[in-house]
């Protein structure tokens, strides 16, 4: 049942994936423009911009370019950016990937050590006027534009105190303290908007479960409220936690493009607002696709995780 | 008075968000008439201080930085309510038809949906303005069509509990029509999730238009518009801080309004919140 409940959706996946192909290469063929004259320059000849047109390839009808664009991604070949000094795609999104990754990671982890303590705080004080502090908490957070933040940040830490600097990246290899010094401002961006959106979903999946039956029960016992509290209650809290942990995932993905704007930090965002700029349809068709498989991937995680964590999803 | 308002007027993030709403719709409409500059005009020299004359200084042409502010709120709270509206309209027919059929048109429509939740928010709407080209109706058009999926999945929801009702069934006993069925029976009884939803999508859309005009992909100048005062500013930020500071506690203070309300609003409508 099991198997075939993962075969199922990485079917569904499948398919999902290859309609957000298709999506993403109509969508950029359909861009105006000549992508072989911008990357000619301003008057190029007759001869040359035929000579390029022919080598990308534009001058075959639109199925095929289609077929053979799907087929060769199929194979995890991006294809070459011209305009970058026939780069290989792939090898400008990996590297921004994981940096991306890395910004994603610890804002979440950040979001994850201030929304689980502060929403069971709430939970179980609820009504009073901690939860009512949370709750303008959470609800400041959701509301705050991430890339004022930023500037915000920007302008305390760095213009005023002159503790860390204002945007850019050192490669950990390259420098591993400087890394870590650039790092933080953008973290604390992404965390503190993690942290007000999980805030509120903690508080309520706690509320709910603390409401139970078994809980009532584990209290008559005599057990201390704290035990109650982490050891019977949080385990079946987090379960639909998990869930909006993965869904807010993409929506980090999203709202990280313009936070990486703001500080410089060279990750997915970044390279496509830089793409869309130069017009390089190939590494924005490449990082859009990429950005779309991993939320993909993850809801998929997600979803396995959920029935394997609670023994009342079915898998049918 | 009933029950929902009574639990509203008695919750201060209902009180507190309203009230910035309200005075927000108010100086927007009332603009012309009480502010003394327009939001185009040169009225002093760049850069100016804050002052009693110009209350956020000035900005890099000589404008007053205050009074484009009120008039910002125009295009972000226009490019809200329309682009959820697009939302709304596109959302609710689909949601009802993909809960209230199931099978296989069920399935195509949700799996659609999932292919555009697939694509971070604002990574579709950038895609939809590279092909359409950055303007104001482009930006509705694309915030609007990317949060439809929000509006499918709840009230596809709703009408999936909400067909197995007896009173759903009794009306299909009664030879109701699936098109009556849904417009008079179930859509009535999912309006209160969809105005929590309409809420608090409005406010995610300022912030979205808002992104779009910082990155230079929105509203054209010289019309004000917080998300590109907010990256002139950011540019200016050692000449004016003020500047984008301005620009940034609009967009928020109008984003935490509309939350406000919506989140006392879920309050207020869940039937299984005990009056204190």
């Amino acid at each position: 049942m099991f198997f075939r409940f993962i075969a199922e959706r990485l079917f569904h996946m499948a398919i999902v994936m290859w309609l957000v192909a298709t999506l993403v290469f109509f969508i950029f063929r359909v861009l105006p423009g000549d992508p072989a004259q911008l990357v000619l320059g301003l008057e190029p000849s007759r001869a040359s911009l035929e000579a390029l047109r022919e080598q990308m390839g534009l001058n075959r009808p639109l199925f095929v370019q289609y077929t053979d664009w799907l087929w060769r991604v199929a194979q995890g070949d991006l294809g070459l950016s011209i305009s970058q000094g026939n780069r290989a795609v792939a090898s400008l999104i990996f590297p921004a990937l994981w940096r991306t990754l890395e910004l994603a990671a610890i804002g979440i982890l950040i979001g994850l050590l201030v929304s689980i303590p502060l929403g069971i705080l709430a939970a179980r004080r609820a009504g009073t006027w901690v939860d009512q502090v949370t709750r303008l908490f959470a609800l400041a957070g959701f509301s705050l534009p991430s890339y004022w933040l930023a500037i915000l940040l920007m302008l305390a830490f760095s213009y005023q105190w002159n503790l860390l600097p204002a945007g850019g990246y050192v490669a950990p290899n390259e420098d591993f303290g400087r890394h870590l010094r650039h790092l933080v401002l953008p973290s604390i961006t992404v965390g503190v908007v993690m942290a007000a959106v999980l805030t509120r979903f903690m508080r309520s999946g706690m509320l709910e479960v603390l409401r139970l039956d078994y809980v009532r029960t584990a209290h008559a016992k005599g057990l201390s409220p704290a035990n109650v509290v982490y050891r019977h209650a949080l385990r079946n809290a987090m379960i639909p936690f998990i869930t909006v942990v993965g869904i807010n995932f993409g929506a980090l993905i999203g709202g990280m493009v313009v936070t990486e704007q703001v500080f410089a930090w060279p990750g997915l965002g970044w390279l496509i607002i830089q793409s869309i700029t130069v017009r390089s349809y190939a590494v924005v068709q490449g990082a859009v696709l990429i950005t779309a498989a991993l939320f993909v991937t993850i809801n998929l995680i997600v979803d396995l995780l959920y029935a394997f964590i609670d023994p009342r999803v079915s898998y049918g | 008075m009933n029950k929902t308002l009574r639990r509203l007027l008695r919750d201060w993030a209902a009180l507190v968000g309203a009230g910035i709403l309200l005075l927000l719709g108010v100086s927007t409409v009332m603009a012309p008439w009480i502010l003394p500059y327009g939001f185009a005009e040169v009225v002093a020299f760049p850069f100016e201080p804050a002052s009693a004359q110009f209350w956020f200084g000035t900005d890099e042409i000589g404008r007053d930085i205050f009074t484009r502010i009120i008039y910002g709120a125009r295009v972000s709270l226009t490019v809200g309510f329309v682009s959820t509206s697009i939302a709304l309209v596109g959302g609710i027919p689909l949601g009802l038809i993909s809960g209230y059929r199931g099978g296989l048109i069920d399935t195509v429509l949700m799996r659609l949906m999932d292919m555009m939740f697939a694509f971070p928010a604002i990574i579709l709407a950038l895609a939809i303005i590279a092909v359409l080209g950055p303007n104001l109706l482009n930006a509705m058009i694309a915030i609007g069509v990317m949060q439809i999926p929000l509006f499918a999945r709840l009230v596809r929801g709703n009408t999936l509990s909400l067909k197995n009702q007896d009173y759903v069934q009794a009306a299909i006993a009664a030879g109701a029509g699936m098109a009556r069925i849904l417009t008079f029976h179930i859509l009535p009884n999912t309006m209160s999730a969809i105005m929590v939803q309409f809420t608090l999508t409005f406010a995610s859309a300022v912030l979205v238009e808002a992104a779009l005009s910082f990155l230079g992909l929105g509203v054209a100048p010289p019309t004000p518009s917080w998300g590109a005062m907010l990256d002139t500013g950011r540019k200016l930020i050692t000449v004016s801080p003020l500047y984008s500071v301005s620009a940034g506690a609009a967009i928020f203070v109008t984003v935490l309004g509309l939350n406000l309300v919506g989140d006392a609003l879920r309050d207020a409508l869940d039937p299984r919140m005990v009056d204190a």
